[in-house]
């Protein structure tokens, strides 16, 4: 049977030895690759059955080498190792594909785990972020079912704009630049969801910022 | 041969002595006979010398008055004839010559008795006394008295003629005149009756003159008489007659100035000539009858211009060759020397003119030139933005440019005068004067910074740079000079400068904290985690346990090592950033922001491409950092909205408070390091950063990024409102 392929890549040379120490007995290590770059084409020309990548590397990094990989060999696995601890790094790589998301200070055990659960079609992300990441998806109860609320300016600008006065003239009126008006004009509308500038008009009357007259 | 020759040569001088000889023996002598001395003296004068000068031998002259023989007595006649006979008796004449018709008769009459034998040469002469005759031993010239051409060329002349008035004078020698024109006038009388009025002159003659009928012309025939001394002379007559009639004559000259119109006269010269050569002819030895008379039919006609206007006869009824008096010279001949002066004068006065309407031309052109090149240099010296000013050798301003005038707000009507010293700062008056004065004094271009007073009052730095200005004969002329306002110039090297001495200072505040977590921090503790090693070390001889107890301590030890300096790492340099984009970055940052501060920040974002130019998202980043800070460190708040969103082809971020506010005038006069690098950061990115705040309403810091590079301007209505701008 043919043995499962490994490429590394790190910029690190002395972590690519201690990883090939680590992997050698159980896997082929096919090469170690220093950049992003060097990654996309030695993949492509070594078809490994997974990669081993760290975030933070030079001219590509780590996130977009395994995105255009990915997209090149959908079937690769992918996993991260690396310094990096944060959590929405870490789902964008899994976003992207990715099988594994370690940290270099994890255990030797994770490392084979996660590339076993890859083989596997499993996902393995270090405990340690995995609680952040975790935390991250809870939401903020403040967030949610928050009243609509536009602050004074906010209003100010509403009022001039449902009188139907031009962004230059509401600028000129408040001695702002028209494009921090449109800035409000774009925030309110998005605020209250509305769309058009009727609705806005509608809203204005509605809420007694200006008369229906 | 030789004989020969010398015999010839003997011949001619033998024969030339013998000429000689019989010159001195032959000496020719010659009478001239004539009738009225008075009148004839020129004429032996005109005769005697021609006549001798072609005769190589002496001649001797005699003059024979006979007297008048139509007036004297035959008796009279006779007593000259033997005067004459007994005085050229012992004279061996060789030649008479007559003179008129008397003096042909007598010398025919007393030929044989005085000179028998001598030729007779016969001059003045009418042809009709001849009637054709020729004698033995005489021969002449006759020529015509010229009455019968004069009624001719009357009649011709005045063809309204239908009378002739003859006046003549029957005694004397007129008488001779009268009957002439009385047998002439017989031939043309169907076409004119004949009147005649016969004097001697008397006031019934002018009378008579006065009676006759219209259409008469006269036919003058009276000399004028030395002796008649009556009250009225023939030429009282002549003038009387031609102020009446058309007067004409046989004597011309006798008419022409007495107001008659002329007549026809014989060519005395002619006839003079042709008597002489046939003397010339007889003297010479030339038998007498071998020379034929000669008839001269030739008249001259003489008339007078001004008789011909008179009468109104035109100078084409004239004969060829006919002689016109008096007729003025024509304009050119009478004023020629005025004429060619006049013509001289004019053409030079016309050269002078041309010479000067091109010389005014050249000056025009060179004007007009010169008006256009000034127009040129004004209206380029007054568009410039420079201020310019000129001044002469002596260093007195001659020329200050409109925008020197508008900038100074000095009247233009002003004058000059001292215009610098009197808006330039009074730290610099003396240095500038000396610069001035050095520069006058090398002719060198120089250039100097001093401070202006614009016309609001305020003084401006200024660069002033002159150069020497020179002559046409290239002697020094003063100088020109361009002064430009640097004042933003040198507040920005200012605020540059301010700036950087800040920045230094703030990358040695960073670098210091960064330094005091290194060393107090982290090394402390990597100096523990050795400690702790070698105490492992120590204890692991004791049991195997508490080895790998005391391992896993140093482990986690070392991962919290590990991510403190990620995070000291993260603080640095966000990799966040370059991995996840900005949205992410900076939501990334507000989190850990509240997290840290104990703050609450909101976040939206809205639209935001994660790929963005890479200084474009670190500007945004750092905006949203400092802006943060600034609102946690100033706002008084705990509640902070932090947005960015993509607004057609820009990025806004902009970050809120509701909290103190402050004035954004004071603040920007202070130039606070926090504004001043937002402000620069988005500046770099052709952004615009703009700060709204007013003390106790809060404060929203906006920055906006365009995404395809051109360069934003701000369009704000106001600036000296509560609104800044900022970029």
């Amino acid at each position: 049977m043919k043995r499962t392929t490994v490429l590394l890549a790190d910029d690190h040379t002395m972590v690519c030895a201690g990883l090939k120490r680590l992997l050698e007995p159980e896997y082929e290590v096919v090469g170690c690759v220093g950049d992003g770059h060097s990654l996309v084409k030695t993949a492509t020309d070594l078809r490994p059955d997974v990669v081993l990548v760290d975030v933070t590397m030079p001219i590509l990094n780590g996130l977009d080498a395994g995105r255009e990989l990915k997209k090149l060999m959908p079937r690769v696995k992918l996993i991260f190792l690396t310094m990096n601890p944060d959590p929405e790094v870490a789902s964008e790589a899994l976003e992207i594909g990715a099988s594994g998301y370690l940290l270099k200070d994890s255990a030797e055990e994770e490392l084979l785990l996660a590339v076993r659960n890859a083989l596997r079609g499993m996902s393995y992300v270090t405990p340690q972020i995995r609680h952040a990441m975790e935390q991250e998806f809870i939401r903020d109860p403040k967030s949610l079912n928050r009243p609509r609320h536009l602050s004074d300016r906010q209003r100010e600008v509403l009022q001039l704009l449902a009188e139907g006065r031009p962004m230059k003239e509401v600028a000129h009126i408040l001695a702002i630049s028209p494009r921090t008006v449109r800035f409000h004009k774009y925030r309110i509308m998005d605020e209250l969801g509305i769309t058009n500038d009727s609705e806005l008009v509608r809203y204005a009357i509605k809420h007694s910022i200006i008369s229906a007259q | 041969v030789c004989l020969t020759f010398l015999g010839i040569l003997l011949c001619v001088i033998s024969e030339t002595a013998a000429v000689a000889q019989s010159n001195e023996k032959d000496e020719k002598h010659v009478l001239m006979l004539f009738s009225s001395f008075s009148h004839e003296t020129a004429w032996l004068d005109s005769m005697e010398s021609p006549i001798r000068e072609r005769v190589p031998v002496p001649i001797t002259f005699y003059d024979g008055y006979i007297g008048d023989p139509e007036v004297d007595a035959d008796s009279y006649r006779e007593s000259v004839a033997e005067t004459f006979r007994r005085r050229y008796a012992g004279i061996k004449l060789d030649l008479v010559i007559t003179n008129g018709g008397q003096a042909l008769e007598f010398a025919r009459k007393y030929h044989n008795r005085i000179f028998p034998g001598v030729p007779i040469v016969f001059t003045r002469v009418s042809p009709r006394r001849l009637n054709g005759r020729t004698w033995p031993g005489m021969t002449g010239v006759a020529v015509s008295e010229g009455i019968w051409e004069t009624i001719e060329l009357a009649l011709r002349l005045q063809p309204g003629t239908n009378a002739v008035a003859v006046i003549a004078d029957r005694s004397g020698s007129d008488s001779y005149w009268f009957a002439a024109a009385h047998s002439e006038l017989a031939r043309h009388q169907e076409k004119v009756r004949e009147i005649d009025i016969v004097g001697p002159p008397s006031r019934q003659m002018l009378e008579a003159v006065d009676a006759l009928p219209p259409h008469t012309m006269a036919l003058f025939l009276m000399m004028p008489q030395d002796s008649n001394q009556s009250t009225i002379g023939a030429l009282d007559l002549l003038r009387f007659v031609g102020q009446r009639l058309p007067t004409y004559s046989i004597w011309p000259n006798l008419v022409l100035n007495g107001g008659g119109i002329g007549g026809l006269y014989q060519d005395a010269e002619k006839e003079d000539s042709q008597t002489i050569q046939i003397a010339t002819r007889v003297l010479s030895g030339e038998h007498v009858e071998n020379i034929p008379v000669v008839i001269y039919p030739d008249l001259k006609v003489t008339v007078d211009w001004r008789q011909l206007r008179r009468w109104h006869i035109p100078e084409s009824a004239l004969p060829a060759g006919a002689v016109i008096l008096n007729r003025p010279p024509p304009l050119w001949e009478r004023y020629r020397n005025y004429l060619i002066g006049g013509i001289v004068a004019i053409v030079v006065l016309m050269l002078v003119i041309i010479g000067l309407l091109w010389h005014r031309a050249r000056i025009r052109k060179g004007e007009a030139a010169l008006r256009e090149s000034e127009q040129r240099f004004k209206v380029m010296a007054d568009t410039t933005p420079a201020l310019i000013w000129m001044c002469n050798a002596r260093g007195q301003i001659t020329y200050l440019n409109e925008r020197w005038l508008s900038f100074t707000g000095r009247e233009p009507q002003a004058g000059y005068g001292d215009s610098w010293n009197a808006f330039i700062h009074p730290d610099e008056v003396k240095n500038v004067q000396d610069t001035l004065s050095q520069a006058l004094r090398d002719h060198r271009p120089f250039s100097n910074e001093c401070r202006l007073r614009r016309s609001d009052g305020v003084y401006r730095w200024m660069l002033d740079v002159a150069t020497p200005r020179v002559n046409g004969d290239g002697t020094f002329a003063g100088f020109v000079g361009s002064a430009i306002d640097i004042t933003d110039q040198k507040l920005a090297q200012q605020a540059l400068e301010k700036v950087s001495a800040q920045m230094i200072d703030a990358q040695e505040k960073e670098r210091s904290r960064i330094a005091r977590d290194l060393h107090d921090d982290i090394c402390q503790r990597l100096a523990l985690l050795s400690m702790e090693i070698e105490q492992a070390k120590r204890v692991s001889s004791d049991s195997p346990e508490a080895t790998k107890e005391k391992l896993q301590e140093i482990r986690k030890h070392c991962s919290e090592i590990t991510g403190d300096v990620q995070s000291l790492s993260h603080q640095l340099h966000s990799s966040k950033l370059e991995l996840l984009g900005i949205e992410a970055a900076v939501r990334g940052f507000c989190k850990e922001f509240s997290r840290q501060h104990d703050v609450n920040v909101e976040f939206t974002g809205r639209n935001v491409p994660r790929h963005l130019p890479k200084e474009i998202s670190l500007c945004l980043f750092r905006v949203a950092q400092e802006a943060l800070q600034n609102a946690l460190k100033y706002s008084g708040v705990n509640q902070f909205t932090v947005e960015i969103l993509k607004l057609d082809d820009e990025i806004h971020l902009a970050v809120t408070d509701e909290g103190a506010g402050f004035d954004v005038e004071v603040a920007r006069r202070k130039q606070g390091l926090g504004l001043m690098s937002m402000q620069e950061r988005v500046h770099l990115v052709h952004g615009l950063l703009s700060v709204e705040s007013k003390p106790g309403e809060g404060t929203q810091v906006l920055a906006v990024v365009p995404l395809d590079g051109r360069h934003l301007r701000d369009h704000s209505a106001n600036e000296t409102a509560s609104t800044a701008r900022m970029a």
